[in-house]
């Protein structure tokens, strides 16, 4: 910082002064006080731990505090305005005493503090007599916090913003964040043993929304929506988008929903997969949204553990892992992720850059999408698409993503072989790919970046390699020079040399085939 | 174009006062008397900013022991943003405010059209989606009236509208490296040229009106980045600056749903405001100090600007930068090479000045091609550059060997 080293020498960046500057009287107060315990009450403070900045001090008359340790918290919000009433609670008997006489030698009439939690309470129902029952700023320490003791006071009281820290695993992280949620306006808490914050403002929107698009599945549907209903998380509601069937599905489907309350039908004309989907992210009114296909099934926690794992990390996507079910010979594959994990995941991660799981293959019904993010970004399926829709879109959410995390666990069960199915082409449709990469360029032309434009040419490659070994024969060659010209002439930012560096390394056609394929591009002419 | 004025203490709404020509903001200008009444001119331009309006009014209206005039200009805003701040006035019973709505014409118009109803001694801005630290005001007012101030600069935070974190705001190692320390510190351009590398932006002043008036520190109407120009003028006109290392200042971001892809058109308006502060500048006559620092933040400004803009756009952005750059004094570019040796800025200024548009784009998309970077180093004699690049260079090759195990 300076030259000389004198840096810090006027300001102690942990002495009270720091927190007082507004008035200097305060700072000798806190001399008995235990050292590292004000240390960190400072630190706490001054980085803006408890998110407390957001509030103007006239938008507050009521704040109690849970385990007042040096007490400098009370003591600041007594100091900023005199119409705010601080309500502080200290249990351990020397840190009481401690404070009581700090409290005394500050001179603030409208700070009081006891030692217990029932008295606070009982004096804060006082201070709002006739109004209705409201704190404006709750803050509980690690030594006292316990999720009975949030329950009690947000069962009786209205909360503005609750903050804190807590030691605690993902799954009392999630409580915290439930209970937070539906009682406060907003939240800030740490937890201590993940090192990371749960913030966020209150919402009673329901948790997740589920999107499936129906099309002819009167075999596979009722065990489709059942895995639904039996969802353990417990605020979610199911869009059964009804694509025009032509069989019984849509008979099925408002069958289901007059039993289930949290199932809504929605019957469409036939536009093709994209448009269901569509239609069923503009109706969903949930924090998060998934899409399951309806010839699959899904495990009972899965919608629960998904969202657990969004909120408690701040992420924008969460997923997990799923199984390949063969129907005709009942084979099922745990399928594990090719990057991020190495053989069988035992513990979540948080991926900050999804350039390196890019590549994988389309499967965006196994995750759940904040409905804020994909708006945000413009992000949605492509009516244009008969089919292939999941690619661009999966691309997109991997682009715009800042948070995204994975847990281990394996709940999706996805169907394969099943006549009629997407996946089973192998005829003209499979040129809808060259479609998609051009609607895949023009997106990245908005926001370029090279990386991007390599994942996608590494998409291209896998992608044109599987249509190649799916496709009719008398149909190859023409694919094969269409893919050609796709890989090599219709680029932004890359050079040729890289993309068949890539190529060699990712394909497992022959090298020779490639340098064929190169030297095809170069003759023909650009698009 | 007409201008409405809108007391709400009366309630008479949409009475038209007169009709003015909105580019001639001197005409408007009312005669150079002081209120004494107030202590501050509070400009606060407001377009579409309904959510967090009156978290920035409640941080305005709660300063401390100070009579701010508050000037409010409706933008044209098309959500509730204008009736919230009715309301809002209405319940405060607050005579200090005043509205003034006018069809959209952009934040600098709003600002510009805000200065000519200020009346006290002092004038400051703050954007209606951001607010202000409690004591704010009435810290930094009488600091300037203590030290007979014609400019106070303060800190800022950056606020994380979805997080709800607070973090150091970008120009944070500058403010340290310049206060060493002290809490606060009076100076001059000339003292420290630093001062021309803070994120330049207008809402972290305290400017005196007679002081705003006599330089006509008006914002350049319709371009965006439009608090470049002014905060380079302001800076270099006056002897009379004070700092202050508080950071008052609370700058929001993140806030959802907003799309800047469609934006990349407006990113040319960094060129004007590049043309527009070096002519300043050159004005100035500032000494090459001074116009390195300037030269530093233009940079930082244009160079950021070319990475938002569209792919199709982007080659004509730094053609266009480039030949820009290539016009300015050598003495400059000599001091910036000593300055900023260890910057990467340096290589981004060598290749603006030998044209070197290829290898802009190629990074600004992401691809680092550092023998390319180093070769232009050489070619533009930054030996020292050269060195401590290479060095960077094989330091990381040696710790990606090391990597691999192939030399421990």
């Amino acid at each position: 910082m300076n030259k000389n080293g004198l840096s810090s020498d006027f300001i102690d960046p942990s002495s009270p002064s720091v927190v007082f500057s507004h008035n200097n009287r305060l700072n000798g107060l806190f001399i008995n006080a235990p050292q590292r315990m004000l240390k960190e009450d400072i630190r706490n403070l001054e980085n803006n731990n408890y998110s407390h900045r957001l509030f103007c001090p006239s938008e507050i008359s009521i704040v109690l505090d849970i385990d007042a340790n040096s007490g400098i918290f009370p003591i600041y919000f007594a100091s900023l305005d005199k119409s705010i009433h601080v309500l502080t609670v200290e249990t351990r008997q020397n840190l009481f005493i401690n404070l009581k006489e700090t409290i005394e030698k500050s001179f603030l009439s409208n700070i009081s503090c006891f030692q217990s939690l029932d008295e606070a309470l009982s004096v804060a129902r006082d201070l709002c007599h006739e109004r209705k029952k409201y704190i404006d700023l709750v803050k509980i320490g690690r030594a006292s916090f316990d999720l009975e003791l949030l329950k009690q006071i947000t069962q009786e009281f209205e909360a503005g913003h609750l903050c804190g820290e807590f030691i605690g695993h993902d799954t009392t992280a999630l409580d915290v964040y439930r209970l937070s949620a539906v009682s406060a306006k907003s939240f800030f808490w740490q937890n201590l043993t993940k090192e990371n914050q749960l913030s966020g403002y209150g919402n009673k929107d329901i948790e997740v929304s589920v999107v499936v698009p129906i099309y002819n599945v009167e075999k596979y549907l009722p065990k489709c929506i059942e895995g639904l209903v039996n969802q353990t998380i417990k605020s979610k509601e199911i869009l059964l988008v009804d694509d025009g069937s032509t069989d019984s599905s849509g008979c099925i489907a408002d069958e289901w929903s007059k039993t289930y309350p949290e199932i809504r039908v929605i019957h469409q004309q036939n536009a093709g997969c994209a448009a269901a989907r569509s239609k069923g992210l503009s109706e969903a009114r949930g924090r998060f949204a998934g899409f399951v296909d309806s010839d699959d099934w899904v495990d009972a926690e899965m919608f629960e553990k998904l969202f657990e794992a969004a909120v408690t990390n701040n992420a924008e996507v969460a997923q997990c892992g799923f199984r390949k079910v063969y129907e005709d010979n009942n084979i099922i594959e745990p399928f594990y992720e090719e990057v991020g994990f190495k053989g069988p995941p035992y513990s979540s991660k948080v991926i900050d850059d999804a350039l390196d799981i890019m590549p994988s293959m389309p499967s965006i019904w196994r995750r759940i999408y904040s409905t804020e993010f994909l708006k945000g970004n413009g992000i949605d399926f492509l009516h244009t698409l008969p089919r292939f829709d999941d690619l661009p879109f999966q691309f997109e959410v991997f682009m715009h993503t800042n948070k995204m995390v994975s847990i281990p666990e394996i709940f999706y069960n996805y169907r394969l072989g099943r006549m009629g199915q997407d996946v089973a082409a192998r005829d003209e449709r499979l040129y809808v790919h060259f479609d998609i990469f051009k609607h895949l360029r023009e997106k990245i032309a908005i926001k370029p970046r090279i990386e991007f434009e390599r994942q996608l040419k590494r998409v291209e490659i896998a992608t044109h390699e599987w249509a190649l070994s799916n496709i009719e024969d008398h149909l190859k060659r023409k694919y094969q020079i269409m893919a050609a010209k796709d890989l090599f002439n219709n680029r932004l930012m890359i050079s040729r040399i890289r993309i068949l560096k890539d190529a060699m390394k990712e394909s497992k056609i022959k090298g020779a085939k490639i340098f064929v394929a190169l030297i095809l591009s170069l003759i023909m002419p650009r698009e | 174009m007409s201008i409405r004025l809108i007391y709400p203490e009366n309630r008479k709404f949409d009475k038209d006062i007169h009709s003015i020509d909105a580019s001639d903001i001197k005409q408007l200008l009312p005669k150079p008397h002081i209120d004494q009444k107030y202590d501050i001119s509070l400009i606060l331009p407001m377009y579409n900013v309904a959510p967090y309006i009156i978290r920035c009014l409640e941080s305005v209206f709660n300063q401390i022991d100070i009579n701010i005039q508050v000037i409010i200009v409706n933008d044209g805003s098309t959500d509730e943003s204008l009736s919230i701040t009715i309301n809002y006035l209405g319940k405060r019973e607050s005579k200090n405010a005043i509205i003034i709505s006018q069809q959209n014409r952009g934040l600098s118009a709003a600002r510009n059209i805000g200065i000519s109803f200020a009346v006290s001694e002092y004038i400051a801005y703050l954007d209606t989606d951001d607010f202000m630290a409690p004591d704010a005001y009435t810290t930094s007012y009488n600091f300037a009236v203590k030290n007979d101030l014609d400019l106070v600069l303060f800190r800022s935070m950056i606020f994380d509208s979805f997080n709800l974190t607070f973090s150091e705001f970008y120009d944070a190692n500058i403010w340290n490296s310049i206060l060493e320390g002290q809490p606060n510190l009076i100076t001059t351009s000339f003292k420290t040229p630093k001062l021309l590398m803070l994120e330049p932006n207008a809402n972290t002043k305290l400017i005196r009106r007679a002081y705003l008036l006599d330089n006509e520190l008006f914002f350049p109407v319709g371009l965006l980045f439009e608090d470049y120009p002014v905060h380079v003028k302001g800076i270099l006109r006056t002897e009379k600056i004070g700092l202050l290392g508080s950071k008052f200042y609370i700058y929001r971001t993140n806030r959802p749903g907003k799309i800047t892809d469609e934006k990349s058109i407006r990113r040319f308006d960094s060129l004007q405001i590049f043309d527009q502060t070096l002519n300043i500048a050159y004005n100035e006559t500032v000494s090459s100090e001074q116009g390195t620092s300037i030269l530093y933040s233009l940079i930082r400004l244009t160079y950021w600007c070319g990475t938002e803009t569209v792919l199709s756009d982007r080659m004509t952005f730094f053609s266009q930068l480039s030949h820009k750059v290539s016009s300015i004094p050598n003495d400059w570019i000599d001091m910036f090479k000593i300055k900023f040796r260890n910057d990467l800025q340096l290589i981004l200024l060598c290749a603006l000045r030998k044209g070197e548009i290829k290898y802009l784009f190629k990074n600004s998309v992401g691809s680092r091609n550092i023998f390319r970077s180093v070769f232009i180093l050489i070619q533009q004699r930054c030996y020292r550059a050269f060195f401590s690049q290479s060095y960077y260079y094989l330091k990381n090759k040696i710790k990606i060997l090391q990597k691999f195990s192939l030399l421990v």
